[in-house]
């Protein structure tokens, strides 16, 4: 188009729209910003699992990435099941949708890698997000559970099994993964959160716990790992619970002694009142948490026959009959009896709260020996399950052809063989648990809690911003364009120059 | 200005040289300064009427452009020769000093002496002045270009012509150079009030004219379009 072909009238009527579409543009701009701001808070769990290609010989050379295979494991009927368990995206889980449903289930699911370390082996990141922060982290697990228990062979044998629906199990203060680390953290403060209240599906498959021979050896293993996992976390919430009545113990025991100080009644001396053995107590009683921590983390990794753990085992139940042997420390109200009110105050609120803590910890052990006694009993219906998991890819539950093992005493009893978790790596006197359905993936660390996901990231603002000044470029080009029109009639000059400049007229071009 | 001072004024006592209207270039385009009526007459009278109601400050016009080219001396002329008709006594004079063309523009008259000699201080304003015909219509023209130094420096004889100029003539119009251009001096962004400013169509871009316009200010008295497109 020549230049002066372009009039200032039509000029002026592009350079109107070129303004109405920025401004269009801007309000768009800043209409996702608040949309992304102010839209549903995400929230993020992860877990970290380690990939090897060759989980038996622990060297890697495979072809296949972690990503490839994790996505072959995580296939539609995992994930149906999955969504059904949890009872994820409702809205969609009705006639046509359900195929959305598992298409939107796949894109909040997130799988990255780690460049391989020596042994071939890689990190893991799998991640989910939801809108529910509680649902977020379970979700995460069941999905790192699939990959855990994943066997390439046999890839569609095993299912996600949350967590038993046991008798047993009811009242199990499992250390909910759902939850946050705080909360984690403060339980010596707050009670334990009930599993099913937070990290077990609301429609969690219903297996019959009350006959175990009709499971699967899959089924069982999976089991055993869940129990293992809530015995793991029942055993540091016993220690800390342990560590915070000691330290609330010694605390009541200064007190007691400061308040005797200040104390006018001469005939109660100090000496009376302070636990002569509060000393020896502590010290075993911290023992006692180091063996039982130790303990744990043996049998994350062996069986009971390992010698280690054994030795272990014995060391607790000495230092537990030590502690028994040790006489009760004295009762605290004789003594602060004559102490001021401000120490006879605190000393009250301490036994009350150690008193609680006492009573929370029983409850603990209760629920261990519990755990520790269906433990038992999945083991021995382990043991005598045939393995068909191999000959018949679909998750159907086997035939119990086998006679329910009578159920041992209460009293937790450690059989002399017993299998280590199938994710470990197992010591060269250790038996491997069916070493052809080992999974590539090793589950390092469970989602513990959940991450709220800033919507407006600085990626999706940047995002918006380049978007939005891209398209204020376009705008910008007839906004240049009706700049270089040029001046053809009366009415461009006077569209031109502001209202207050007079336009005095115009002359024709002189014909000669 | 008395009636006795147009039947004899001051410049006439002096030997005024005069230009024939007739020798005017038939190409020229200053058709207000023939005899002739013509059709552009008009619109110059319709400018001349506008800038009336405008209540100008002075008896004094000064014509600009955004760039060169666009008319501003053909303006000024017939502007100046529609004031003529008029019946009042009326000085043309081109200030465009680095680069004249009015002397140009009537066919290089015999005689004249050039404006740039009054402001060197080698003549007077009465020596350089000439007429058109019998009109009251006289010139002060630019025979010979100045450097761009020396018309910067003349700004305290343009003082004095604008003030001989004003108080010996019932109008002064003033060709003035382009103001994007480097001729429009501080002098002129001072002086030159109240302007007309005048737009050429086809040529003169919606930007420019918007810039100049502000530049000008409250000197503006307002805009003309000239060799517009007929409707």
């Amino acid at each position: 188009m020549p230049e002066t072909s372009r009039t200032a009238a039509s000029a002026i009527k592009y350079r109107k729209a070129a303004y109405i579409a920025a401004a269009t543009g801007t309000a768009v701009a800043i209409a996702i910003c608040v949309f992304l701001g102010m839209g549903q808070t995400e929230f993020q769990s992860q877990a970290v699992l380690s990939y090897s290609a060759d989980p038996t010989s622990g060297s890697g050379g495979s072809t296949l990435s972690a990503e490839t295979v994790a996505a072959e494991a995580l296939d539609d009927a995992h994930l149906n099941t999955i969504l059904d368990g949890f009872g994820l995206y409702p809205e969609m889980r009705q006639g046509s949708l359900q195929t959305a449903a598992l298409i939107r289930f796949r894109s909040n699911i997130a799988v990255t890698q780690s460049s391989a370390n020596k042994q071939g082996e890689v990190d893991v990141h799998l991640s989910f997000r939801d809108p529910s922060p509680l649902k977020s982290p379970s979700v995460a697990n069941a999905l790192a559970d699939v990959l855990a228990t994943y066997a390439p062979a046999r890839s569609s044998a095993v299912l996600p099994a949350p967590a038993p629906d046991d008798d047993s199990l009811a009242a199990a203060p499992v250390v909910a993964t759902g939850t946050d680390n705080a909360s984690t953290a403060s339980t010596a403060s707050n009670p334990p959160v009930a599993p099913n209240a937070v990290a077990a599906p609301p429609v969690a498959p219903k297996v019959d716990n009350g006959n175990l021979s009709g499971l699967t050896k899959d089924q069982l293993k999976r089991k055993m790992n869940w129990i293992d996992g809530q015995l793991a976390d029942l055993a540091t919430e016993q220690s800390t619970l342990h560590s915070a009545s000691l330290t609330l113990q010694g605390r009541i025991s200064q007190l007691e002694m400061a308040g005797h100080e200040e104390a006018p009644a001469p005939h109660e001396t100090p000496r009376s009142v302070v636990d002569p053995n509060a000393a020896t107590r502590t010290q075993l009683s911290q023992q006692l948490a180091a063996e039982q921590q130790k303990l744990v983390a043996l049998r994350e990794r062996y069986t009971d026959a390992y010698p280690d753990v054994q030795t272990t085992q014995a060391n607790v139940t000495n230092l537990q009959a030590k502690l028994a042997d040790l006489p009760p420390p004295p009762r605290p109200q004789s003594i602060t009896r004559h102490a001021p009110d401000l120490y006879q105050s605190n000393v009250d609120q301490m036994t009350a709260e150690e008193s609680k803590l006492g009573e929370k910890l029983r409850d603990v052990e209760h629920q261990i020996a519990g755990l520790e006694h269906y433990r038992d009993r999945v083991r021995n219906a382990l043991q005598s399950a045939p393995d068909v998991s191999a000959a018949s890819p679909q998750p159907v539950p086997q035939p119990a052809a086998k006679p329910v093992t009578p159920p041992p005493p209460p009293v937790p009893v450690k059989p002399a063989a017993r299998h280590k978790r199938s994710h470990r790596s197992p010591p060269p006197s250790a038996a491997r648990l069916d070493s052809s359905a080992v999974s590539p993936f090793r589950l390092i660390t469970s989602a513990s809690n959940s991450i709220p996901i800033r919507r407006l990231s600085p990626n999706r603002l940047a995002s918006v911003a380049g978007g939005w000044l891209v398209f204020l470029l376009l705008c910008l080009v007839p906004l240049r364009w009706t700049e270089s029109a040029v001046i053809s009639s009366e009415s461009d000059v006077r569209a031109t120059l502001p209202g207050d400049i007079a336009y005095l007229g115009n002359v024709r071009r002189i014909v000669q | 200005m008395a009636a006795d001072e147009k039947e004899i004024p001051p410049q006439e006592k002096t030997a005024i040289r005069r230009v024939d209207p007739t020798s005017l270039s038939t190409r020229n385009s200053m058709v207000a300064l023939r005899t002739a009526k013509h059709p552009s007459d008009e619109e110059y009278e319709r400018i001349l009427t506008r800038l009336g109601e405008r209540q100008l400050r002075r008896n004094a016009l000064f014509v600009t452009s955004v760039h060169g080219g666009d008319g501003t001396t053909t303006t000024a002329a017939n502007l100046a020769g529609a004031l003529r008709r008029r019946d009042t006594s009326v000085l043309l004079i081109e200030l465009r000093l680095t680069e004249p063309s009015l002397l140009r523009m009537l066919g290089h008259p015999a005689e004249v002496v050039g404006l740039e000699e009054a402001l060197l201080g080698v003549a007077s304003f009465e020596d350089c002045v000439f007429r058109i015909g019998e009109s009251t219509l006289q010139v002060l023209a630019v025979g010979s270009p100045l450097s761009p130094e020396e018309a910067a420096r003349q700004s305290g004889a343009l003082n004095d012509l604008l003030v001989w100029a004003e108080d010996q003539f019932d109008w002064v119009v003033v060709d003035c150079p382009p103001v994007t251009s480097s001729s429009w001096t501080r002098w002129f962004t001072l002086n030159a009030d109240p302007v007309l400013l005048v737009a050429r169509s086809g040529e003169t871009h919606m930007r420019d004219l918007k810039k100049v316009a502000a530049s000008l200010k409250d000197h503006l008295a307002g805009v003309m379009l000239n060799e517009s497109q007929p409707r």
